[in-house]
């Protein structure tokens, strides 16, 4: 005989009896979210459809109609409805299109939040001393951005943390190196989160919702490198820079070591022109006060110059008057020299004078007893005429 | 220069910057020019040595 049970007792033996997890793989169908906070919808095959019940604290994906899924949970009678449901505890997308279609959903809904806004974005330490690099250690693209990295630039410390980034535990394990860096280990100025490239589901970690929002959420500026050019990943959009590759990564944190130094001489090439350039317009300003101050000073030295060479000509016309003069004077000083009447008397000559003083030439001009006086080259004397030889005055004069 | 750990390349950087933008100002001091000149020829010698001597560290850290 069958104890007979209340309804209660009913549905908590029987949740007894069918306890335990399950996965159960099928298509989503019904989808809908009651009050911001329950999720329902259908499990669904050819045959069969199962009702599942889910927080949207513990899921993560966000899900549409038509997806396939493989549910990890629980089966149970719900007391109050009497309805048979799964309880969700985790949902893994099955197939590349159920992959595109979450892709698609969460980054329609982080790009609504503002997780991928522009205006957020920050500018990347230059130089920076201290990289945080979260990625596999002995994969290529570690290899490779280390490698660039080395050829680029120098002096950097990089810190590597380790993770795993494929599988079950790369999401969190991802998001606890954000954590570290955040938190424990806070001296990186720059983190880098890389990984080489694969299939949607090999990259499904860097399209998880918890990893974006650690690299959205990191107070240090995030460069993202996951994937070959094409690849694209939501830690792309929600991080500082998107970077094509893990090389691309390295380029993007460091400069080239040789576009530096190119840098750093075309510095000192323009520090120097400009010294140059101010060099040359003291030394025009100079040349030009120097031009107006001895143009100033010229114009009265000119002036003097000017009357200095007038001078010189009157001068030398003066001299040369003088010369005809002294000639002129020399040539008769000596014709007067000739004809000095005492020039003569030394020879032997005397002159007579009347007594008048008038010099007599003819000796009619003398009477006898006439006085006269005879003037010799030293002396003079008076004397008589004794005789006069011819009367031609006195004759004269009786006529 | 000897390369010793006190040696700052990111602030001798910053102080190259510096002297650079002090130049692009219209109005330029020539003695305090040239002094600038040579601590900025000086700055680029030192970064010079830096950058042909120091090597990149990988620290794996210990979670």
């Amino acid at each position: 005989m069958l104890p007979v049970l209340s309804v209660s007792e009913f549905i908590e033996q029987i949740n007894g009896i069918i306890s335990g997890e399950f996965v159960v793989e099928g298509e989503v169908s019904q989808y809908k979210i009651s009050q911001g906070k329950w999720i329902f919808f259908d499990l669904k095959d050819d045959k069969a459809v199962v009702n599942c019940f889910a927080t949207v604290f513990n899921l993560s994906q966000p899900l549409e109609d038509g997806m396939k899924i493989r549910v990890l949970g629980y089966p149970k009678i719900h007391d109050k409805s009497g309805r048979f449901s799964l309880t969700v505890q985790k949902v893994e997308l099955v197939g590349e299109g159920s992959l595109k279609k979450a892709y698609v959903l969460l980054k329609k809904k982080l790009e609504d939040e503002g997780l991928f806004s522009k205006e957020r974005k920050r500018a990347l330490p230059y130089l920076p001393k201290k990289i945080g690099v979260i990625a596999s250690r002995d994969s290529a693209a570690f290899g490779d951005f280390v490698r660039i990295l080395n050829n680029r630039w120098c002096g950097v410390e990089i810190n590597i943390y380790h993770v795993v980034v494929q599988g079950e535990q790369a999401v969190s394990e991802i998001s606890d190196a954000f954590h570290f860096f955040n938190v424990t280990d806070t001296d990186c100025e720059v983190l880098v989160l890389i990984r080489g490239g694969g299939s949607l589901e090999d990259l499904s970690a860097f399209n998880n919702e918890l990893v974006v929002r650690a690299v959205y959420g990191s107070k240090i500026p995030v460069v993202c490198g996951v994937g070959h050019e094409r690849d694209e990943s939501l830690c792309d959009f929600s991080a500082d820079v998107r970077a094509s590759t893990p090389s691309n990564a390295a380029e993007i944190v460091v400069p080239d070591k040789r576009d530096f130094i190119a840098e750093l001489d075309f510095s000192i090439e323009h520090i120097f022109g400009s010294m140059e350039n101010k060099i040359l317009r003291y030394r025009r300003l100079v040349e030009q006060n120097f031009y107006t101050i001895s143009s100033i000073v010229e114009a009265p030295l000119q002036k003097c110059r000017n009357l200095m060479d007038n001078f010189n000509r009157i001068l030398l016309v003066l001299q040369n008057n003088l010369s005809v003069y002294q000639a002129f004077i020399l040539s008769a000083q000596r014709l007067f020299k000739n004809i000095d009447p005492k020039h003569v008397l030394q020879r032997g000559y005397s002159i007579v004078r009347d007594q008048n003083g008038s010099i007599i030439r003819k000796a009619n001009q003398l009477d006898a007893g006439d006085e006269f006086v005879i003037e010799f080259t030293e002396g003079r004397i008076r004397a008589e005429v004794l005789d006069t030889r011819t009367r031609k005055r006195k004759q004269a004069k009786l006529l | 220069m000897t390369m010793d750990k006190k040696f700052n390349f990111s602030k001798s950087y910053q102080e190259l910057q510096k002297i650079v933008e002090w130049f692009e100002k219209t109005e330029v001091d020539l003695e305090e020019g040239i002094a600038k000149f040579e601590e900025g020829t000086k700055i680029v010698k030192d970064l010079k040595e830096y950058l042909e001597k120091m090597e990149n560290k990988i620290k794996e850290l210990k979670k």
